[in-house]
């Protein structure tokens, strides 16, 4: 009897810290990102704060609102979350937690990691955006580089998708080859709303960041098929595709050069 | 060894100090009551505040710890979301630390309801605009305009300078919405610096007037190129000169000034390698606007009775155009207020073009049987002088007026040296053509979705020629005139058109648009030809049936309704065209007049099956009215050895069609095909009844009732991925029947059967080297009481080898086979080269150009009629080279 309360304890605990998470957040920051690829597009994105817990979830994908709708029917809460296929990114930044919802060959994965460091570095460049001085900062990350431009106006140390660390909010950050680009729209206090993000994260399979990018870029069985289908005599030499995408280039892979 | 130790003491003691050169700042920060604040980011700056240092933030018990290797004076500032920020000056010494640095922060409720940022996007995407910031995408190594629109995401352009969003050519390219180039934009990209611009617009489903956009159907894609603001005036342009043997010649200049309220575009060019260059600026004279609202009187114009230039050639004119050709051109568009838009276009062409043929015309007809040799050397000089003015009055945001004039005065003299059967003959032909086209267009969006246009319009166009030979052929027809020895022709051909028209446009809720179009067209021809036969100087005779004074006037009251309905992939298009005329036809002694009354119907349809199938097919019946050409009672003079005659009446004629157009897959895709079958019926028709001698023939127009026409075509492409090339096939059948009356025969049936197939293979190599070959065959089969068949082949080989960025070559070669020419010239060669290199990227370029390298001097055609055969001898343009350098500036 002992035993099996203990293991309901138990087993209480261990779901208890994979898919309880939840954020209580109050300040709502609305991002526009820009595809600069090559189809061109624009899509918003919401970053939510939880400052007094240190924790940030920033969502994106086509249709989202501007705000989470709060609905009597507790159920549609969530609708907004997957209707689209969301993209979520939720840092908890006490557990040094970074864990990801993204699509892949329009599959939904969950992505677990340790919150990246970033490795800043800031400039005595400044510049104004509307009527706030922004600071900045560079950063290389996965691949690309980034430059930032940060308000110490602001000193809440997040950013859009995984950018976070500055000593001021990140008001707008792009990569040097100009393909991607966040930008603020606003920024609004909210009343506290605690979100459970359970409902978000469960019942997806769950990888680690090197399993994601393996999946993702040495997946060769498209490639197979084609190549299997081309008519007689006809040989085929490996390319290697560019990658695409915000990351391009692993921790470990460059360890490796 | 004493020395070693000493040594690493040394460093030992250096390490130490790197040690403990790292300064630590701690602390913790709380409220004022004590209470801990739960982040806050804590910021070492220089004591000027303006570099940043080092920073920390507040870890979950509220205490932070900030390292340093820095001395001196600095601030360390604290802030807190909701609380007032802290500075302190704090001086760093060597060897130091600061562990107990403790602050409070006081507290500042935020206004923090909402805060929006506004500042540029690089891309926003509106409905049908998609707006580029360029100073996102450039990188400054950027010189034109061209190399700007490369680095726009979605927008391609070509190598030949094509500008195309997706796979879909641009409509225009705009510098502030103002537009001086039409689809001649290349001369603008090409030139144009990049710097002075701030945005890129793209515009789809785009509306030449501003006030039909999203109305009308459109699929259009325009470009409009936005100016900074502080842009100042900027001049640039580019000039290429070529010069090669035998004095061939080609200089171009092009010169554009671009402010933000004015603009100006200067143009000169001048050649003789036999290059049209007013074709440069035939889309500012005559921009191109079909089937859209406000064209009427577009059609509107005179045609000469009789023309010396040339007949259409199945071949490039630039190759028979022994030419010197000089053109300047002046365009400018003036924006006095917001409201106010000016654009003047003109022109000064002057050309004079050589053209040398030599032609044996087998006439073989029931009892009619003669051969004429006829050895032209004609020579046109031309002087055109053509102004047009467009002015835009935008009175509000729903409500614009335009108004177009425009001025033509052309100055022609022209004159053969012929050799007609052993008779050496002078032929002259002076004429004129002054126009005079005012336009007036009102357009009030009055509702969301509804437009009213008002437009009226008034052309003058007026055509005298006058023509003289200095030869009497026509004895037979004139038989009193025995010592006459050349003749005279003085003609007036002056035509009026003035019309009105309200068009109403009306975007239904459910998608669906509806067209009425009310109006009124009058127009009046005035047709004066005066024959006369001369004995030197002194007039013999003017016989009677060869002069003419005709005046016809047309007045057609019409109502147009178009609309489209349209449900799932299916699309229904009505279209009702009601017509009363009123019609009046004066000679110089009689008249009469005639109100008929037709409707025009037809219907159309439209079927998306999915994707990869789409089928439209229509079905139309039309009435059209005579022309002036047709309804005139006397001979004219149309040739050395033509005379025509009209109908003298009032005439009718009645055609039904069917087409049907079946498309599988989509141009991008891999393999793409469409077959097109039109099928059409002339109830009535114009035909002739000619009396054909072997030194003139006489015809008059007859009015036959029935004659069928059919042409399938069917076009397949594919694109062969192991080979990079696409195979193009091009299969067509086209059948007519004609008929006619000659030397008073019954009436006879002329039957023509045409053929042609041809395939082509294109590579899409990404390398160096490409090539395009294709080749294709033609059988014309034309059965009358003879019958007559040949084929002939036109094969090409283009091959292009783009070595860099600054070095490129074009080979085109061609040949020709005559199927039907028994002699050993029935087959020619052709082979141009084209070749560029860059000496500085964007500025200076050189170029080779050879044309006609095999030297061909004479190109012989065959063709057959129904009244015999006939060869045709050309004379090409000799080899020619011209090395060109071309700079922009």
């Amino acid at each position: 009897m002992k035993i099996i309360s203990y293991s309901i304890i138990f087993f209480y605990f261990i779901t208890h810290i994979t898919y309880a998470q939840n954020i209580n957040y109050d300040v709502e920051i609305e991002y526009t990102i820009s595809f600069n690829t090559e189809r061109p597009t624009t899509q918003k994105g919401i970053l939510y704060l939880d400052s007094s817990k240190k924790k940030s979830m920033f969502i994106y994908g086509k249709n989202t609102e501007s705000s989470i709708k709060q609905s009597e029917d507790e159920n549609t809460e969530y609708d907004l979350f997957y209707a689209g296929k969301k993209k979520v990114f939720y840092q908890d930044f006490n557990k040094d937690t970074l864990i990801s919802r993204i699509n892949l060959f329009s599959e939904q994965f969950i992505v677990e990691e340790n919150i990246p460091q970033l490795k800043w570095e800031i400039h005595d460049e400044e510049k104004m955006l509307d009527k706030y001085l922004l600071k900045k900062a560079t950063l290389y990350f996965r691949g690309r580089n980034y430059i930032a431009w940060f308000s110490e106006e602001y000193p809440l140390p997040y950013g859009p998708w995984k950018f976070s660390g500055l000593p001021g909010l990140i008001m707008e950050i792009y990569d040097t080859t100009k393909r991607y680009h966040w930008q603020v729209n606003s920024i609004k206090q909210t009343e506290e709303t605690t979100l459970d993000l359970q409902p978000i994260l469960k019942g997806k399979e769950t990888l680690t960041i090197k399993q994601y990018a393996d999946r993702k870029f040495n997946n060769n069985t498209q490639f197979k098929r084609m190549a299997s289908k081309l008519p007689k005599g006809v040989q085929v030499t490996q390319m290697k595709t560019p990658r695409t995408g915000f990351e391009i280039k692993f921790e470990w892979e460059e360890e490796k050069n | 060894m004493g020395r070693g130790k000493e040594l690493i003491l040394f460093i030992l003691l250096l390490f130490n100090g790197l040690i403990y050169s790292q300064t630590i700042i701690s602390g913790f920060v709380k409220e004022k009551n004590g209470n801990s604040i739960p982040s806050a980011s804590i910021i070492l700056k220089d004591s000027l505040s303006s570099s940043t240092i080092g920073y920390t933030f507040l870890d979950q018990n509220g205490n932070y710890k900030l390292t340093t290797n820095q001395y001196g004076h600095f601030k360390l500032s604290f802030s807190s979301l909701g609380y007032k920020t802290k500075i302190i000056s704090i001086t760093i010494l060597k060897n130091q630390s600061y562990p107990n640095l403790d602050i409070v922060l006081e507290e500042q409720p935020i206004d923090l309801k909402e805060v929006i940022i506004r500042a540029e996007k690089p891309i926003s995407i509106l409905k049908d605009t998609i707006l580029f910031k360029t100073r996102f995408f450039t990188n400054g190594t950027e010189q034109t305009v061209e190399d700007l629109l490369k680095k726009i995401p979605g927008l391609n352009v070509d190598s030949n300078g094509t500008i195309k969003v997706g796979n879909q050519e641009i409509e225009k390219l705009m510098i502030d919405g103002d537009d001086l180039f039409e689809k001649g934009y290349k001369i603008l990209s090409k030139n144009m610096p990049a710097y002075p611009i701030e945005e890129i617009e793209v515009l789809k489903r785009y509306s030449n007037n501003r006030l039909l956009k999203d109305i009308e159907e459109s699929n259009k894609v325009a470009l409009n190129l936005k100016l900074k603001e502080d842009a100042k005036r900027i001049w640039f342009g580019n000039t290429e000169l070529g010069i090669g043997n035998d004095s061939f010649y080609q200089l171009k200049g092009n010169l554009m000034n671009f402010g933000k309220k004015n603009k100006y575009y200067f143009l000169a060019n001048g050649n003789s390698i036999g290059y049209d260059a007013t074709g440069d600026i035939q889309n500012l004279i005559r921009p191109f606007r079909s089937n859209e609202p406000a064209s009427i009187g577009d059609d509107q114009q005179v045609s000469n009775l009789l023309n010396l230039s040339t007949s259409n050639l199945n071949f490039k004119r630039k190759r028979t155009n022994f030419n010197n050709a000089e053109l300047v051109s002046l365009n400018a568009i003036f924006n006095p207020t917001e409201k106010l838009k000016i654009k003047t276009l003109g022109f000064f062409n002057w050309d004079e073009t050589d053209f040398f043929r030599n032609k044996v015309n087998v006439v073989n007809v029931d009892n009619t049987n003669f051969t004429n040799t006829e050895d032209y050397n004609f020579r046109n000089k031309k002087r055109i002088a053509f102004g047009k003015l467009d002015v835009t009055y935008n009175i509000s945001k729903t409500k614009m007026l335009e108004a177009t004039t425009k001025f033509n005065s052309g100055n022609f003299n022209d004159g053969s040296n012929l050799t007609f059967n052993g008779n050496s003959t002078l032929e002259n032909l002076k004429h004129q053509n002054t126009l005079f086209d005012q336009k007036i267009n009102y357009t009030n969006k009055f509702k969301d979705k509804k437009v009213f246009l008002l437009t009226g319009r008034f052309i003058n166009e007026e055509a005298p020629q006058n023509y003289s030979i200095n030869q009497f052929f026509y004895q037979d027809l004139f038989p009193d005139a025995t010592n006459a020895n050349h003749v005279k022709q003085q003609s007036n051909n002056q035509m009026q058109f003035a019309g009105v028209s309200a068009h109403l446009l009306d975007r239904k809720p459910n998608g669906n648009l509806l067209e009425l179009q009310f109006g009124n067209e009058f127009r009046k021809d005035k047709l004066n030809t005066e024959f006369s036969i001369l004995e030197n100087e002194t007039t013999l005779e003017q016989p009677i049936n060869y002069q003419n004074n005709t005046t016809y006037t047309v007045n057609d009251l019409y109502i147009k309704s178009k609309y489209r309905y349209k449900i799932g992939g299916f699309g229904l298009t009505g279209k009702l065209n009601i017509h009363q005329l009123f019609n009046q036809l004066k000679f110089s002694n009689s008249s009469e007049s005639q109100n008929p009354f037709f409707i025009n119907p037809s219907i159309g349809l439209d079927w998306k099956i999915n994707n990869k199938n789409k089928i439209t097919s229509s079905y139309s019946y039309n009435t059209t009215n005579a022309k002036i050409l047709d309804v005139y009672n006397n001979f004219v003079l149309t040739g050395f050895r033509s005379f025509s005659t009209g109908t003298s009446s009032f005439n009718q004629l009645d055609a039904s069609s069917i087409s049907f157009n079946y498309q599988l897959g989509n141009w991008s895709d891999r393999f793409f095909a469409n077959t097109f079958i039109l099928y059409s019926k002339n109830h009535d028709f114009f035909s002739t009844n000619t009396d054909i001698e072997q030194n003139f023939t006489q015809s008059r127009q007859i009015l036959i009732k029935d004659r069928a026409f059919i042409t399938i075509n069917s076009k397949l492409d594919y694109y062969f991925k192991f080979i990079s090339s696409n195979l193009k096939l091009d299969l067509g059948y086209s059948k007519s029947e004609f008929k006619n009356i000659v030397n008073n025969s019954d009436l006879r049936t002329i039957t023509s059967n045409n053929y042609n197939y041809g395939l082509e293979l294109r590579s899409g190599f990404k390398g160096v080297f490409n090539y395009h070959i294709g080749t294709k065959w033609t059988t014309n089969k034309i059965e009358t009481t003879i019958n007559n068949t040949y084929t002939n082949n036109e094969s090409f080989l283009d091959l292009t080898f783009v070595f860099n960025d600054k070095f490129d070559v074009q080979l085109q070669s061609e040949r020709y086979y005559f199927g039907n020419i028994q002699t050993t010239d029935n087959t020619y060669y052709f082979l141009d080269i084209d070749a560029r290199y860059q000496l500085i990227k964007s500025k200076l370029s050189l170029g080779l150009t050879g044309k006609n390298l095999f030297n061909t001097e004479t190109y012989r055609t065959f063709s057959i009629s129904d009244i015999g055969s006939s060869s045709t001898e050309y004379r090409l343009l000799p080899r020619h080279v011209l090395l060109k350098i071309e700079y922009r500036f």
